[in-house]
């Protein structure tokens, strides 16, 4: 069949069919950010993937045989390093990191064994030394030097490219450590296998998500039994991970056009953030299913599969800042819990969350950004904590953020005048999600910190001004 | 029932018609190859018209190489390449439709405003002008190489072309990954992440081979095309790029996805033609054989995506070089040599206002102009003093528009009169 007509061609009408034809060109279609963004995404991230699920899902069903223990702490150890090797792209960080784990352990137990032989030895006249050297070993220090080394990693010993691809997985290590050190102490400091073990688990070496020893022992001892449960949550988490991924890849610029207000586009920058933070939460949450790790209190109920990372629903849709920080990583946020803040709650509250807010931001380098963000978050919430309590308290208003069981504030929870106080609380905390959110996209480094948050005209700070004269 | 027979009745007298005026295209395109005419390299342009979707039946995969019309304004090494790659074609149709609509766009306010002509009588798309290396020729090649790499990419990362790059490269990131080998996986390891990374180099690569096929002679013409094609090409090349973004803890950068950004075309045809309006006279200049032409030395792309597909460029370009004794040089000593996004030209056409047979302008009687405008459209500078007449249109648009919760926008529709003035 021949499907051709020329003549049309030569008169105007055709023109203008053209024009009208391919003006679609232009505009990036759902079938366009379909192909190009969302396919292409979930391939890159296949690619780079599947090693280590594969990896993990085999990890998980030779466990649960039931493996002698050294035997599971190594291979456990050398899947972590495998995983690694597949992962990391250049020699030189995937030096760092070998160094950093194993010269760790070397200075632990030379601190370890110095003290116990000062101990046996001389025990009254080396009183003061020996405590001097015991300290070394103390969790604190080991948290300080961490501290320190981050910092020249992030300033000085690595290119900043290097040192943020190993960033996340120093984090991992060094709130696995600080855990190991303060949890097990000296005398029960853990073997050298079953410390590689720990330390190199393949299930959350690559992006967390943090586990106790005493968890990771558990799956030693009592290995979960496989079954098809298990296979359903790492295909949910899987799915999960791969939606909010499309989500930040690519369905938030697609939806929030170049052209929109600049608080809808920092909305789309926070949002594209988020997104990216729970598929790596999602991620990290299959990987450590497959290999076998679960929630610890559901250990041994069969047919729970679950280790819950985030909670993507109440960051979304949130009621107040806290809630956000909580769920933000679930176990990050019980590691800083236990381990740091419970340490200077003494201190008083607001320097405990001043504090943890701190050390965390000089557990990612001391990156300007990152801290800017995490002390802000720090301040903010706490701020918004006191405003409520302070607010329930003059209005007699149930508005906590945590709602009150015993008291009896006259006006109810249900009330309007209540669920409209919560609602304001809620959109003030989207506003400070998403004046934080849009430092952490990739533009900042270009536009820089004060340009972003002019153009959002600084509103988390005049908010949290309102907060303090509240407060005040 | 009555209606259905009428329907099939048209569709079978439309059909005859249709093999009749293919029978008569056949025989004008036998004279058209054979008559010589200048800008012959760029016939090609004519299948801009043959990949309409707007015939009877739907265009199946293929049809459009079948096309005896189309066949005729290809090149032997422009047809190999289609055969070659199936689907390749009708990329480049959508590209040159995509360039024609652009040129359009981009002169719809200047006195000579693109227009194009019925290629089957033998004679170039654009007129002949395209006969004259003026600054709008310039333009017409750049943005139609430009299109074809657009397209041609896209048509890959679509996998709409079969032979592209991209299928082949996809399967082999591992193996940059699995870190074997050290020290070299470190230059290269940002952009080895997998995905399609390779079909810009793909579309730049075949456009180079079709779009400059026909420019074989060794004239300063040849080189004027050469030269602009490659800056339409170059444009798109860098403003096509891969996007990566990290993934991590807290902004750290454990793993990272990549994906395609394909620009608007628009942007590339407004960056051209600020090209366009900022182009380089140039002169045919002899020169020494190891002067190396500073406009070529500096085409390596800022973008590390095209790394890998460079160095072949680079190699090729030096062969390309010395096929030609002289180098382009500018008409004022004074100004800089043109870069590689540069476009050049080395005639002026006396202007666009009178209706020029010999050039192929239409001139600019009974054009639209705007008597408010202090822009190029206005009516006393398109009308080149001849004056103009006022008209009264009556204009239906949408107005009175309200949002309505949500989401949805609900519009009146007003007809206005509206002055639109024609000159003479």
């Amino acid at each position: 069949m021949v499907d051709y007509l020329p003549d049309i061609y030569t008169s105007d009408e055709s023109l203008q069919y053209y024009t009208n034809e391919f003006e679609d060109i232009f505009q990036e279609s759902f079938q366009d950010v379909w192909e190009n963004c969302v396919l292409e995404s979930v391939k890159s991230i296949y690619n780079s993937m599947y090693l280590c699920l594969i990896v993990n899902v085999a990890f998980g069903l030779i466990t649960s045989l039931g493996l002698p223990e050294i035997l599971f702490h190594w291979l456990s150890a050398m899947c972590g390093v495998y995983i690694l090797v597949i992962t990391l792209q250049s020699t030189k960080t995937l030096m760092v990191i070998y160094l950093a784990y194993i010269l760790t352990y070397l200075i632990i137990i030379v601190v370890i064994t110095l003290h116990k032989r000062l101990n046996q030895t001389k025990p009254k006249e080396d009183i003061k030394r020996n405590t001097q050297i015991g300290f070394i070993a103390s969790s604190s220090v080991v948290q300080y030097s961490l501290i320190i080394i981050f910092v020249l990693f992030e300033y000085i010993l690595l290119d900043k490219e290097e040192w943020l691809e190993i960033r996340g997985i120093m984090m991992v290590f060094s709130m696995k450590l600080i855990s190991l050190v303060t949890d097990q102490g000296m005398n029960d400091f853990p073997s050298f296998s079953e410390y590689c073990g720990y330390m190199f688990s393949n299930g959350n070496i690559l992006f967390g998500p943090w586990i106790s020893y005493e968890n990771y022992m558990y799956q030693m001892k009592y290995p979960t039994r496989k079954n098809i449960f298990w296979v359903l949550a790492i295909l949910r988490a899987l799915f999960l991970a791969v939606f909010f991924l499309s989500v930040s890849n690519c369905w938030a610029s697609y939806l929030i056009s170049d052209n929109s207000n600049r608080l809808l586009l920092g909305y789309k920058e926070a949002l594209s953030f988020r997104t990216s933070h729970y598929f790596i939460c999602y991620l990290s949450e299959a990987l450590i299913l497959a290999a076998g790790w679960k929630d610890n209190d559901y250990h041994f109920d069969t047919e729970t599969w679950t280790l819950s990372v985030t909670d993507p629903w109440q960051i979304e849709f949130p009621t107040a800042l806290s809630i956000v920080v909580i769920n933000w990583n679930k176990p990050m946020h019980a590691f800083f819990k236990k381990y740091i803040y419970r340490k200077w709650l003494p201190l008083g509250k607001f320097y405990a969350v001043f504090v943890t807010f701190l050390i965390s931001s000089l557990f990612h380098g001391f990156e300007i950004k990152v801290s800017l963000v995490l002390i802000s978050l720090g301040i903010f919430s706490y701020l918004q904590v006191l405003v409520r309590d302070y607010i329930s308290q003059t209005f007699n208003m149930c508005v906590k953020i945590y709602p009150c069981k015993s008291c009896n504030h006259k006006i109810r929870p249900s009330s309007i005048l209540c669920t409209l106080t919560k609602l304001i609380f809620s959109l003030l905390t989207v506003l400070d999600l998403i004046y934080l959110g849009v430092l952490m996209d990739q533009s900042t480094d270009e536009v820089g910190i004060y340009t972003k948050w002019n153009n959002l005209y600084f509103c988390s700070f005049w908010i949290m001004l309102i907060n303090f004269l509240i407060v005040k | 029932m009555m209606f259905v027979i009428r329907i099939t009745c048209f569709v079978i007298c439309t059909g005859v018609l249709v093999i009749f005026a293919n029978a008569n295209v056949g025989a004008e395109l036998a004279i058209a190859t054979r008559s010589k005419n200048r800008g012959k390299g760029s016939m090609w342009w004519g299948i801009a018209k043959a990949g309409e979707p707007n015939n009877l039946s739907p265009m199946s995969p293929g049809a459009l190489y079948m096309d005896t019309s189309v066949h005729g304004t290809l090149r032997r090494k422009q047809r190999r390449l289609a055969r070659e790659n199936t689907g390749l074609l009708e990329a480049i149709a959508k590209g040159a439709n995509l360039a024609i609509n652009e040129c359009q766009f981009q002169f719809r306010n200047l006195r000579w405003n693109c227009s194009t002509r019925n290629f089957l009588k033998g004679k170039n798309l654009f007129g002949k002008i395209v006969e004259k290396g003026c600054p709008e020729t310039a333009f017409i090649y750049a943005i139609t190489s430009a299109a074809v790499t657009h397209s041609i990419a896209r048509a890959c990362s679509e996998g709409a072309i079969e032979t592209c790059y991209c299928e082949k490269h996809y399967r082999r990131p591992q193996v940059f990954s699995n870190g074997n080998t050290g020290s070299v996986t470190t230059n290269v390891r940002d952009f080895e992440w997998g995905g399609c990374s390779d079909n810009i180099g793909f579309g730049f690569d075949v456009s180079r081979e079709f779009v400059d096929t026909g420019e074989r002679g060794k004239s300063l013409r040849e080189k004027m095309n050469l030269h602009n094609n490659e800056a339409g090409r170059s444009l798109v090349q860098s403003q096509m790029r891969q996007e990566c973004k990290c993934h991590g803890m807290s902004g750290s950068c454990t793993t990272r996805t990549c994906w395609m950004k394909l620009p608007n075309f628009r942007v590339i045809g407004d960056l051209l033609k600020d090209r366009y309006d900022a182009a380089t006279r140039v002169i045919a200049a002899n020169s020494g054989t190891l002067k190396s032409n500073k406009a070529h030395s500096n085409r390596l792309p800022k973008n590390p995506t095209a790394l890998m597909t460079n160095s072949i460029h680079t190699k090729r370009e030096n062969k390309r070089k010395h096929k030609y004794g002289f180098q382009l040089k500018p008409f004022n000593p004074e100004h800089k040599p043109p870069g590689v996004k540069d476009l050049v030209y080395y005639e002026m056409l006396p202007g666009f206002c009178e209706k020029n047979p010999k050039y192929g302008i239409q001139g600019t009687h009974g054009r639209q102009c705007n008597e408010t405008s202090e822009g190029v459209d206005n009516c006393d500078v398109m009308c080149c003093g001849r004056g103009f007449h006022s008209e009264e249109v009556v204009v239906v648009e949408r107005c009175n528009c309200i949002f309505h919760w949500c989401c949805e926008v609900k519009c009146d529709i007003c007809r206005t009169k509206k002055k639109v003035q024609y000159c003479f």
